[in-house]
């Protein structure tokens, strides 16, 4: 048992060393560049950079191996479903099938029924699905008051309806025009750049906490 | 980059490093001195999962479209400490949460999240179900399909954190009808919207990062916290500043 638990904290101790050593040689490849004389130099002596660019290859390898591993996952599930469940089989079924259509469709040279799946098949599904999100987003705002009776919740709604509705009935003339422009260029615009840069510094802790090898997704 | 970012950016990372590694190593020794503020989200979270090991209806933890490698690395790492934060607290039910992504490289972290969690509630064999929906960029399927997971198993509560846009309406809709409690955080602003739409408990913006200060039990990550709020403040001076500069100088 003791033997384990050394093995398994040795190799949580290589992993976050590795992450620790390719991940500040990453950034340091990234973030310096051709003009900041001595740090440039010191970059340029070393292979930083074709280190880099070798990783981000690898991160594009590794992308296309999970996705051919989580296909095949994917095709044993549905096999075994199908085997297995028969209130579910159907499903399965139509699913395998779509797939074999596809990978059939997409090997053959010069062919336009892999265009037309996705042209008509996919797209088609995810434009219905827009609509049922409207419905959706509807329903949210209206029954937003009476789940959760605050100024806050109100004055979503309020601000909601009425730039719907001004951006929909106005004219540019009017003198409301000059109200929409204002929410929209001083509170939505002072908003979104609060949240980006709140999303922004919790970025930069957070990939701090992973290049110093804090962070329990390779710690454990 | 020209020259002035690059030192920008350098001065920035370096004050972060600064900043993060003496305000953490100031919280573990005095953690007491620093109460984090409260968060709906955040102490809401355990009543859930000791809700769903009572009732028997497991809670779903969703991702959406973000994994490994890529714009939302740090996003998908944090959605994952939650994940896990509720797989861990989830354990000791009969009913496994279930976590899903449309991401394949999600997929492998919260794989890798399903195992951390057993190992932490001493299973022998891996608990929580971990599960890819391959829809792509555009994650209106994903939703859809969650939509569908609503009723077929049973979900108390759903923990949807990591990237969504408007799709997420479908999903909390579904799930608010049903009458149960949703807990939304994104990066995307329109999703931010229904988010704030539908659930009672969001988290916005840097909050999404703070599970682990919030229902762990590390000095270290309250540490982080207390940087994060530290770095805040710095930046909001350097914007007043700016903006006091800009009117002294008449640019408006």
């Amino acid at each position: 048992m003791g033997e384990v638990s050394v093995r398994v904290r040795l190799s949580a101790a290589l992993l976050t060393a590795l992450t620790m050593g390719f991940g500040l040689l990453t950034l340091v490849g990234l973030v310096v560049g051709d003009n900041l004389g001595l740090l440039s130099g010191l970059v340029n002596q070393t292979p930083i950079r074709a280190l880099v660019q070798l990783m981000l290859r690898f991160v594009v390898v590794i992308t296309a191996v999970a996705v051919f591993a989580g296909v095949f996952n994917l095709i044993a599930v549905h096999v075994r479903r199908a085997a297995t469940k028969r209130s579910l089989a159907l499903y399965s079924v139509v699913m395998l099938i779509s797939f074999c259509a596809v990978i059939f469709f997409g090997l053959r040279p010069s062919s336009d029924e892999g265009r037309v799946v996705l042209e008509e098949v996919q797209i088609a599904l995810e434009l219905a699905f827009s609509a049922l999100v409207l419905f959706s987003l509807v329903y949210g705002a209206a029954s937003l008051t009476s789940r959760r009776p605050r100024w806050s919740s109100a004055l979503f709604v309020l601000t909601t309806v009425g730039m719907l509705v001004a951006s929909v009935t106005m004219s540019a003339a009017s003198p409301w025009a000059a109200v929409v422009d204002w929410v929209n260029t001083v509170p939505v615009d002072a908003g979104t750049r609060a949240i980006l840069l709140g999303t922004a510094l919790a970025t930069l802790v957070a990939g701090i906490r992973v290049l110093v090898g804090q962070d329990r997704a390779t710690r454990e | 980059m020209d020259t002035a970012n690059q030192v920008l950016t350098i001065l920035v990372l370096l004050l972060g490093f600064a900043v993060t590694i003496i305000v953490t190593q100031f919280v573990r020794r005095r953690p007491d001195l620093f109460v984090l503020r409260r968060q709906d989200a955040y102490d809401a979270l355990p009543g859930y999962a000791a809700l769903s090991v009572e009732s028997g209806q497991p809670m779903a933890v969703a991702i959406g479209n973000v994994g490994l490698g890529g714009d939302g690395s740090l996003i998908a790492l944090a959605a994952a400490e939650i994940a896990y934060q509720v797989a861990v607290r989830s354990a000791f039910g009969d009913r496994a949460p279930l976590l899903t992504t449309s991401s394949p490289t999600g997929l492998v972290l919260i794989q890798d999240t399903v195992r951390r969690s057993s190992k932490r509630a001493g299973h022998r064999r891996e608990f929580s179900d971990a599960r890819w929906y391959p829809a792509g960029a555009r994650s209106l399927a994903y939703a859809a399909a969650l939509t569908s997971l609503q009723p077929l198993e049973d979900i108390s509560v759903n923990v949807l954190v990591g990237r969504f846009g408007t799709e997420l309406a479908l999903i909390a809709e579904s799930s608010v009808r049903r009458g149960h409690p949703v807990i939304a955080a994104t990066d995307r602003l329109d999703g931010q919207a229904v988010a704030f739409a539908f659930s009672a408990r969001t988290l916005i913006s840097e909050e999404l990062f703070q599970a682990s200060a919030y229902l762990g039990d590390s000095a270290t990550r309250k540490g982080e916290t207390v940087a994060l709020d530290l770095l805040r403040v710095l930046l909001v001076g350097v914007i007043v500043l700016i903006a006091v500069q800009r009117v002294l100088n008449g640019g408006g």
